[in-house]
């Protein structure tokens, strides 16, 4: 396959710019870096919460310079960058049940939120908490899929290709996280 | 028109009110592009190593597969006198591999016992 550059690397197609990354070219590393950022942000805030979000976030893009030489399917970058993505998610939650657990974490989880009375902005910000909350009441394994699938709008398919699982245990785990969440909130008074 | 259900509810609520993910910092991009420089990426060595190893094998391979032909491979009689000798050599080859003695001691028996009879007739 040939491909033509152009003077402007913003031009350059996601294909384009992954196998030009392949061959080390550093540079348009960074446009990479600009394009996939949001997603990855988001994906681990969702999955591992806000500390530690720019590291998590580095370590992702470092694997993904050192180790794409090795990806085969330049097409694949997606599912594969979401698939690093995870890999870093789960050993930061092993580091961290290493550690002992911080008091105020379980505190704030247990907290009854208060509904009533609050101006638009506060419930949204109020529906926001609640729904961090919840997320994070779900196991990882659990928490992934909704958070690939129901935020990411990722197909059941490529969630299952990225955690490395199959179909019906995608579907499976979907199906309870989704239960349990909305469980969670109908408990802290929001109406569904 | 499909009516929503408790799933597209919930899913709806999400996307509406998910968290807003933290701003990212100003220095992370430079940060990670610095941390990069540091891992230049290197010559894939397995690579240059499995082809050289490739190029060795194809080269054995091929040595060999010459090496056969030219040794090998069956030798075609060319005259009825060199498929005589080949029949003669191989029968007593045979022969001898059987009996334990040569086939010669044969001959020179078969020629004893004829001048014996020779003789006897002589008589």
């Amino acid at each position: 396959m040939t491909i033509v550059l152009t003077d402007n690397p913003a031009k350059l197609s996601n294909l384009e710019l992954v196998m030009q990354c392949q061959k080390g070219n550093s540079t348009l590393f960074r446009q990479l870096y600009q394009r996939y950022q949001d997603r990855v942000r988001a994906t681990l805030f969702q999955l591992c919460g806000g500390n530690h979000l720019e590291d998590l976030v580095q370590e992702v893009f470092l694997r993904v310079w050192k180790s794409l030489p090795k990806l085969r399917e330049a097409s694949y970058f997606s599912t594969w960058l979401y698939r690093i993505t995870w890999n870093v998610a789960t050993d930061e939650r092993r580091k961290y049940a290493r550690q002992p657990k911080m008091v105020e974490d379980e505190s704030q989880l247990h907290q009854a939120p208060s509904v009533t009375t609050q101006t638009p902005d506060l419930m949204r910000l109020h529906y926001q908490e609640l729904i961090q909350q919840g997320l994070q009441k779900l196991n990882l394994e659990h928490r992934a899929v909704m958070v690939l699938h129901d935020l990411e709008d990722i197909p059941q398919k490529e969630v299952a290709d990225i955690l490395q699982l199959p179909l019906g245990t995608v579907k499976s785990r979907l199906f309870y996280a989704r239960k349990q969440l909305k469980q969670y909130l109908q408990d802290q008074g929001v109406v569904l | 028109m499909r009516q929503p259900t408790d799933d597209d509810t919930l899913v709806t609520f999400l996307k509406t009110y998910q968290p807003s993910v933290p701003p990212e910092s100003m220095t992370l991009e430079n940060r990670l592009m610095a941390e990069i420089s540091r891992h230049p990426r290197r010559k894939n060595k397995r690579l240059a190593l499995f082809a050289l190893g490739s190029i060795i094998l194809a080269g054995l391979t091929i040595g060999g597969t010459i090496w056969q032909r030219n040794t090998l491979s069956p030798q075609v009689a060319i005259s009825v006198e060199d498929l005589e000798n080949f029949l003669v050599e191989g029968w007593e080859e045979t022969l001898e591999a059987s009996s334990g003695h040569s086939v010669n001691d044969d001959w020179f028996l078969l020629e004893d016992s004829t001048t014996e009879s020779l003789d006897t007739q002589n008589y």
